[in-house]
């Protein structure tokens, strides 16, 4: 017989057993009442018993030898011979944890765990396991063969054994199924609002019937007033009345077809609505399967650390969707080893802190509305803003002063930063800081948040907000540059029109004030990669998406603001798996696309590139001073971006804001380099490159000049007056301009 | 194609199709759908051989531009411009070819080796060679073509 089948039912319905096995044991230990206590025991009976014969079953000895030996020990505790003490409990807890390392890849059986099977059954003090099977090694009392679980009667462990599962109301279905159905519902909801936008034509066309109507009526009028031939009369009379009815049959269409679809588009929405949200129920899993893994996390980790630690868990039922319980899964556990290993003291402190000895871990679960609230509190000894601040700086993240300015909220933030940690010793447990700016990283994937809140010498709470579902999201479509864009509505803090006279620099980056604090302004389109210019060279006001992006505010400015929508956000697949910038494509009512940015990873990527850049600069810097560079340009906005782009790469910037005064600065300071726009007031470009070469006699001096004019017809003029380079700035990026100066300043590699 | 009664052989169908000037085919196994060409909607930042992606029935579908892949000179669509669905291992892509011709069963004897003197993506992508009305058709690879995509993306 093919049992492959079997085999990862077997691991599925083993792992069921192993969590059940364990929860069991976990609360025996801190059950007083002797009934709950029996009765934990019964479920811990069961769960191994039938690990043991599906193991025989499918001829996994090695798994029943185990099985057999956990069996025999709480068979012993069941009938009082032998008491559940704490190393008794130890060991237990380690043959589940044997079992599930045997069982993960069955129908293989890693060595070093088959190597420690017999060594384990030997631990245990069990008897010699019997390998007779077609008779139970000995008939303790067990559940109920099958319909009520609760009920602890006795009866033969050998008939749940043998007869087949049967009256469960479950089918197992494969998760890609699932994901498709989840996309098809998702893709009814977005024809959905198609079908609304035909509802609004229809209300169009029967305004244009209305229009049409009283036309007609004006020109019935019209005519009443005006004289005729009675057989003149009479054939008008006869027109109009076929106008008149033609007229009223329209109107009449006109409105019943809208009505219909009207009533049509109310049912379907509330189907669309109810089928989404079963959809989504299907999908929706009790937090408990995360959270059951807790308990035992928390005293395994307490035990390490010589510390004390109960813990307590709410609302184990709260469901969300299985995609979200994969992704919080690991920051989850990350969170609970930190408030275990970092945040409770070493009993003798607590107690001289004159707290209970144990800590307590509170770990919480609540929907409210569309999202789930998860909080990890400790008791413990919090974490000190001051300490997190002077850490900050010796890891170089930022300067003294920067920090002492920052809040207390906006601190704690801090140790979600990469490289972070607080911890005085790296200990085995808590890692190395690598993993706050992960749980953050899967937070933000999963459009939600994470927060801090901390008294020293009281405790830390960390809070998780998470979306409930991942079936539409609320995105805000913007136009930048040419293209649609839409960002996730949950990340963007605000809203803000920027005029260009309201940037202000500050160290070449250009800034904008806003409720007192200074906000960095960036270009979306740019950040994106498109070559475009900033939308303030556009407009003279624009409006910008205010963000948070690790303690920093930000602004990113874009053409415009289009819409905001519920959308269904579609995977672009691992093609673009290295732009995490990207994160998906949402579909809009008229089937075309618009790209989904996750603004933080843009920001955060683009900070990295920038990181690259005093590279670029460091390779300057052999030469004994930073080349000077004129940068002339008469838009503020060109020329603000200039210079940054120079200044970021290591040149000393001086700006000029037209040719005059670019010449007057040529005659007081040696630069270079010029690099300059055409079409300016006073002195254009091409007048004043002739000029530096006549009238100053710097024939030397490399020019390159920056324009809008791309005809051939400019270029040539330009060269002719002895230009160096012409850049035309529809083909303008930053990196050619960089390429282009190094040449010219003979530092090219 | 013949088939000899002593020796069963394994006939594949394969859909060709052109590049330029050139003949192209890939199994049809791959292959989802033939599609008309539409304008993708461009990702800021992408190689210009990935100009963009589409929305075929609710898949999002990034488009690779063949011409370009291997090297051809790119082209303005035409009405015979198609894009080949393909999927293969978890990735899912339109193929910007110039035109789709025929789905044509042939028969694994009749496979040649690709010529010694391809370079380039071409000797990635090519892995066989087959003569179809005495003219050379290539036969891609779409492991090697998706990897040699996502290289460059």
């Amino acid at each position: 017989m093919d049992l492959t089948s079997f085999y990862a039912q077997f691991r599925d319905e083993t792992a069921d057993n192993l969590r059940i096995l364990n929860d069991a044991l976990l609360a025996i230990e801190g059950q007083a009442g002797e009934t709950l206590r029996r009765s934990e025991l019964d479920r811990a009976f069961r769960a191994v018993h039938t690990i043991k014969g599906s193991a025989r079953m499918l001829g996994f000895d090695p798994i029943a030898q185990v099985a057999h030996a956990l069996e025999h020990v709480l068979g012993e505790i069941r009938q009082e011979r032998r008491a559940l003490d704490r190393p008794l409990a130890d060991v237990l807890l380690r043959g589940g944890d044997l079992i599930g390392q045997l069982a993960a890849a069955v129908p293989q059986m890693p060595a070093p765990a088959l190597a420690a099977v017999p060594e384990f059954v030997q631990a245990l003090g069990a008897a010699a396991p019997q390998p007779p099977l077609a008779v139970a090694p000995q008939p303790p009392p067990a559940a109920a063969p099958q319909p009520p679980p609760a009920a602890a009667s006795p009866s033969s462990p050998m008939l749940a054994e043998t007869a087949p599962r049967t009256a469960r109301q479950t089918v197992r279905v494969r998760v890609d199924r699932l994901d498709r159905l989840f996309n098809l519902a998702g893709e009814l909801a977005v024809n959905q609002q198609w079908l609304g936008e035909v509802g609004q034509e229809l209300y169009r066309l029967q305004e244009a019937v209305d229009r049409q109507q009283r036309a007609v009526q004006a020109l019935e009028q019209e005519l009443a007033r005006l004289r005729f031939s009675p057989t003149q009369r009479q054939a008008l009379d006869a027109r109009l009345t076929v106008l008149r009815d033609a007229q009223a049959a329209l109107a009449d269409l006109a409105q019943r077809q809208s009505d219909r679809l009207d009533r049509h588009l109310a049912r379907q929405q509330m189907l669309v609505k109810d089928l989404e949200q079963e959809v989504m129920a299907v999908r929706l899993l009790p937090i408990a399967t995360i959270f059951n893994s807790l308990p035992r996390l928390v005293r395994d980790l307490a035990a390490a650390t010589s510390k004390q630690a109960t813990i307590e868990i709410r609302g184990e039922t709260t469901e969300l969707d299985r995609k979200v319980l994969e992704l919080i899964s690991d920051p989850l556990v990350h969170l609970v080893r930190n408030a275990v290993d970092h945040g409770l003291e070493a009993p003798d402190e607590r107690v001289a802190a004159g707290k209970p000895p144990a800590g307590l871990i509170q770990i919480s679960a609540e929907s409210a509305g569309n999202e789930v609230r998860i909080q990890i509190r400790d008791d413990g000894r919090g974490i000190d803003p001051e300490r997190v601040r002077r850490r900050a700086v010796e890891l170089g993240m930022l300067a003294a002063e920067r920090a002492s300015q920052l809040d207390t909220q906006e601190a704690l933030d801090l140790i979600f930063q990469p490289g972070f940690s607080t911890a005085r010793t790296v200990t085995e447990i808590s890692g190395r800081g690598v993993g706050m700016d992960i749980v953050r990283a899967n937070l933000l994937e999963l459009g939600g948040q994470v927060r801090v809140d901390s008294t020293v010498g009281q405790g830390t709470t960390v809070s998780l907000t998470i979306p409930l579902t991942l079936i539409t999201s609320r995105v805000l479509l913007v136009q930048a540059g040419r293209q649609m864009l839409a960002l996730p509505a949950a990340t963007i803090r605000g809203i803000l029109w920027v005029r260009r006279d309201q940037v202000q620099l500050i160290d070449g980056q250009p800034t904008i004030a806003y409720q007192q604090r200074t906000v960095a302004l960036l270009s979306l389109a740019e950040l994106v990669g498109m070559n475009v210019d900033s939308p303030l060279a556009r407009h003279p006001r624009a409006p910008a998406l205010l963000l948070n992006v690790r303690q920093r505010r930000i602004a990113l400015l874009v053409d415009d603001l289009l819409d905001e929508r519920e959308a269904v956000v579609k995977p672009l697949g691992p093609l673009f798996a290295r732009r995490p910038a990207l994160s998906g494509a949402v579909q809009l009512g008229d089937g075309g696309l618009a790209l989904l940015i996750n603004p933080l990873q843009l920001i955060e990527g683009g900070a990295r590139r920038a990181a690259a850049l005093p590279v670029l600069s460091q390779s300057l810097r052999d030469d004994p001073r930073p080349a000077r560079v004129l940068v002339v340009d008469d838009s503020f906005t060109t020329r603000e971006l200039l210079r940054s782009i120079l200044q970021s790469a290591g040149y000393d910037v001086t700006a000029a804001i037209d040719g005059a005064d670019a010449l007057d600065r040529l005659r007081s300071t040696t630069y270079d380099l010029v690099v300059s726009d055409i079409e300016m007031p006073r002195v254009d470009g091409f007048t004043l490159t002739t000029r530096i070469r006549r009238e100053l006699a710097l024939s030397e001096l490399p020019v390159v000049l920056i324009t809008s004019l791309a005809s051939e017809e400019h270029r040539r003029r330009g060269l002719e007056a002895g230009a160096q380079a012409y850049i035309v700035k529809s083909q303008f990026n930053q990196d050619s301009l960089l390429k282009v100066i190094q040449q010219l300043l003979g530092h090219e590699e | 194609m013949q088939s000899s009664p002593a020796q069963p052989v394994s006939t594949t169908e394969y859909l060709m199709f052109r590049v330029a000037t050139e003949r192209y085919a890939l199994a049809s196994t791959p292959v989802r759908e033939i599609m008309r060409w539409r304008a993708p909607t461009p990702v800021p930042g992408a190689p210009p051989l990935l100009p963009g992606v589409i929305n075929q029935r609710g898949q999002i579908l990034a488009v690779i531009d063949l011409r370009l892949l291997l090297g051809l000179a790119a082209a303005a669509p035409d009405r015979a411009t198609r894009l080949i669905w393909l999927h293969h291992g978890d990735i899912d892509a339109a193929l910007l070819v110039d035109a789709v011709d025929d789905l044509i069963p042939i028969d694994a004897a009749h496979l040649e080796p690709p010529p010694a003197n391809l370079t380039g993506p071409a000797q990635r992508v090519i892995h066989a060679l087959f003569r179809h009305h005495d003219q050379p058709v290539a036969m891609l690879d779409p492991a090697a073509l998706f990897a040699l995509v996502q290289e460059a993306a």
